[in-house]
């Protein structure tokens, strides 16, 4: 490489006093070649419609691009994990309205079973329907997206509650971490859903309610019936964990709106800093192009007359 | 008084226009030649003979015609200094400039490092979307090894390139003192036959001027400046000082410092007389490449390894054992040794289970204003802000070099118009010499043939 090469060409040189040959000539070839450079530079300018060709050309430009390269790769991100949010909430919104509606199920049924008119093998029946129905909320309360369980936060296990021998559901290790996706610049949402909170824990989960409402059942009317008032709590468990999912749902569909618009008004200013508006790029061509013109033709009649053509 | 005197004074006057006449035909010869410095003809009268009462043409007497009394070489002291002072300016700050514009190209402009960076992000992101635990997160561990990796490359390739520019530098500052050592020797030479021409009367300003030229290559390569010695017209061209040409006496330059670069911490190169340990104050091109060497790429090396340390210290400190980035001679990690080694199966999203903290401090990282990305951002503003301010200062110290440069061609340079005119009137003044020569060569005709046969 050649370190030492800058243009002495650069501006018009100086001639005063007298007018000598080099003097004259040396000035018209600085000034040509002076408008050459600036006509080379709009025209790369328009050629590569780019407006920072170097990044000393416009050194806080450069700086503003840098960052909002950067702010625009984020937004990728987010963009990104939003869609994700979407569908790990959806995917926790069927499962709820699955749940309430076994839940809701299981209540029939236990009215049902609180009337008298059952005979025991009736009452074995609708037990058996409970316990399947049992085993359904289990499924549900497992429900994965992506091989992840969506109601066992950070577990590293398939599933969120999983049933020992003697068929007591407990939540898998690890399931009270949270699951948080940043969506947005400094704003975290969470799009897990504690699986405690939805299907209750230990004695009062919904699993455990079942079972029970399973033994009233075969027990006889008045227990089912009391078994009403806990059924009761865990569906207001469940639609309370539904109502929180729907929150969280519309608020990352309006992030996703809000992340759109804010994608675009960075893609408007990186352009803004990045790129030449080409009309202003085209006139300060066709200005730099006559400005060429002018310094030959300025050159021309310069350099030619001597007092040799009134010499005969 | 000679009756023939006035063929005397008219042969003295043919021979001078003729010297004046050649001298204008030299200038417009070399009207286009550089560093030509024009010249003149200096003409005074000569005294007529003393006149003796025995010429009986008592109190008065004529001139004996014309003589060339020198021909001066028209030089300006001033402007020939002032353009060096400026030449070795415009050098130094051209040298600066074209340094800093080659470590802003290795920068490799707004997208490769914060690409890279940026894409990096996205892989920590997408290990945390995907689930840590199963199949989708091996894809994503990959993807982070392979895009960590990218961003140590560009690491890497930056401070190889920082490097290379070093040895670039370092390879033209040798080339530039063989070139000033020829040149010094060459102005000596010079001053020699300039000395030697004089003493024998003769002028020696084609030699001068060709000095003159060469001693302005020494402004432009060491900011050498000429001082002329008395009593004769050779020059000494000074540098920092000190004498590198003592009249028919050159000196030489060396230079020493590390022939390598060892990283930022590079010891700084020296320019030095030969026969001399102390560091000359040179000015030019040759102060621009040793301070490239000395200051400005190690400052930009340091620059790259800020951005690789921050980067490793961050990510390895977040992700813990085994470490993301190592240095690949088990060293400390530097820009130049940087790499992303960890094996893709034992990438960590998160602490346990499918915990994400540490991809998920890993992405904030991007955020962070003393972050690998604010670091990169600290450093690529900053050299292209100095490249910058290097670019500004070289087209005005170009545009002072050019100036000073119009002023001495001004001054010394040959107007074809005035010469023209001037060997107009040595020619007609030429033609009236020998028109004198016709009258009294018929005078004298009439006086030797024509005596007696008067109005025969």
């Amino acid at each position: 490489m050649s370190v030492s090469g800058v243009s002495a060409s650069l501006t018009g040189s100086f001639t005063g006093g007298r007018a000598t040959l080099r003097g004259t000539s040396g000035a018209a070839q600085a000034n040509i070649a002076a408008a050459a450079d600036r006509l080379a530079r709009a025209n790369t300018a328009v050629a590569s419609g780019q407006k920072i060709q170097r990044p000393s050309d416009d050194v806080v430009g450069a700086d503003r691009a840098l960052e909002l390269r950067r702010a625009l790769a984020a937004e990728d991100r987010y963009s990104n994990a939003n869609g994700d949010a979407i569908s790990w909430l959806g995917t926790t919104d069927t499962a709820l309205q699955r749940g309430v509606s076994l839940l809701h199920t299981a209540r029939d049924l236990a009215v049902q079973a609180g009337s008298d008119a059952n005979s025991s093998i009736g009452r074995e029946a609708i037990a058996k329907q409970i316990r399947t129905l049992r085993d359904d909320m289990l499924a549900t309360a497992n429900t994965t997206y992506l091989g992840r369980p969506v109601f066992g936060g950070t577990t590293g296990e398939p599933v969120a509650f999983s049933v020992d021998g003697t068929g007591a559901v407990t939540p898998s290790p690890g399931a009270g971490g949270q699951v948080q996706r940043t969506l947005a610049p400094g704003v975290d949402v969470r799009v897990d859903t504690a699986g405690t909170a939805a299907f209750g824990d230990g004695d009062a989960s919904v699993f455990a309610i079942l079972d029970d409402l399973a033994t009233a059942v075969t027990t006889g009317s008045a227990a089912s019936s009391a078994m009403l008032g806990e059924l009761d709590g865990a569906l207001g468990r469940l639609t309370t964990s539904l109502a929180d999912v729907g929150t969280r749902y519309s608020r990352v569909q309006s992030l996703q709106v809000t992340g759109t618009q804010r994608e675009l008004s960075l893609t408007s200013a990186k352009q803004d800093v990045e790129e030449v508006d080409l009309a202003k790029a085209l006139m300060e061509l066709a200005a730099q192009d006559k400005a060429y013109q002018a310094a030959l033709g300025a050159a021309a009649k310069v350099v030619t007359p001597s007092i040799m053509d009134f010499l005969r | 008084m000679s009756s023939f005197q006035g063929l005397s004074i008219a042969l003295s006057s043919l021979q001078t226009q003729r010297r004046a006449m050649d001298v204008a035909g030299q200038n417009i010869a070399n009207a286009a030649t550089p560093g030509y410095t024009r010249q003149r003809v200096e003409t005074s009268p000569i005294a007529g003979p003393r006149a003796s009462l025995s010429d009986g043409v008592r109190g008065w007497t004529t001139g004996s015609g014309v003589q060339v009394t020198q021909v001066a070489r028209l030089a300006d002291r001033l402007a020939s200094s002032r353009l060096e002072t400026a030449t070795g300016d415009a050098a130094l700050a051209g040298a600066r400039a074209g340094v800093l514009a080659g470590v802003e190209d290795d920068l490799g402009g707004l997208s490769t490092m914060s690409g890279a960076l940026g894409k990096m992000y996205g892989a920590w992101s997408g290990l945390a979307i995907a689930n840590p635990v199963g199949q989708t997160g091996d894809a994503a561990r990959v993807t982070v090894v392979g895009r960590s990796e990218e961003v140590a490359a560009t690491l890497r390739q930056g401070a190889a390139r920082t490097s290379a520019t070093w040895s670039d530098v370092r390879g033209e500052l040798g080339t530039l003192t063989t070139e000033v050592n020829a040149i010094a020797s060459s102005v000596a030479d010079l001053n020699r036959l300039i000395v030697t021409t004089e003493g024998t009367g003769a002028p020696a300003h084609e030699l001068a001027d060709q000095r003159d030229l060469l001693v302005r290559q020494l402004s432009s390569l060491v900011g050498a400046t000429s001082v002329p010695r008395d009593g004769s017209g050779a020059v000494d061209v000074v540098v920092g000082g000190q004498k590198l040409v003592d009249g028919a006496v050159a000196g030489s330059i060396t230079v020493s410092g590390p022939t390598a670069m060892t990283g930022s911490s590079t010891a700084p190169t020296t320019i030095s007389l030969a026969g001399s340990t102390d560091p000359l104050a040179v000015g030019g091109t040759a102060a621009g490449l040793t301070e490239a060497l000395s200051i400005t790429l190690p400052g930009v090396m340091g620059g790259w390894d800020r951005v690789a340390t921050t980067l490793a210290d961050q990510v390895n400190g977040l992700h813990g054992d085994p470490p993301v980035f190592t240095a690949t001679d088990g060293g400390d990690v530097t820009a130049a040794t940087i790499t992303a080694s960890i094996s893709a199966a034992d990438v960590k999203a998160g602490t346990s289970g499918t915990d994400t903290s540490i991809a998920d401090g890993v992405v904030k990282l991007s955020e962070s204003t003393t972050g690998p990305d604010a670091r990169w951002r600290t450093f690529f503003t900053a050299t292209a802000g100095a490249a910058s301010a290097a670019d500004v200062r070289a087209r005005a110290t170009a545009s002072a070099a050019d100036s000073a440069q119009g002023v001495l061609t001004s001054s010394t340079g040959v107007d074809v118009d005035s010469e023209m005119v001037d060997l107009l009137t040595y020619q007609r003044a030429y033609e009236g010499a020998a028109r004198v020569l016709t009258a009294v060569d018929q005078m004298l005709d009439t006086l030797i043939n024509r005596t007696g046969v008067v109005g025969r």
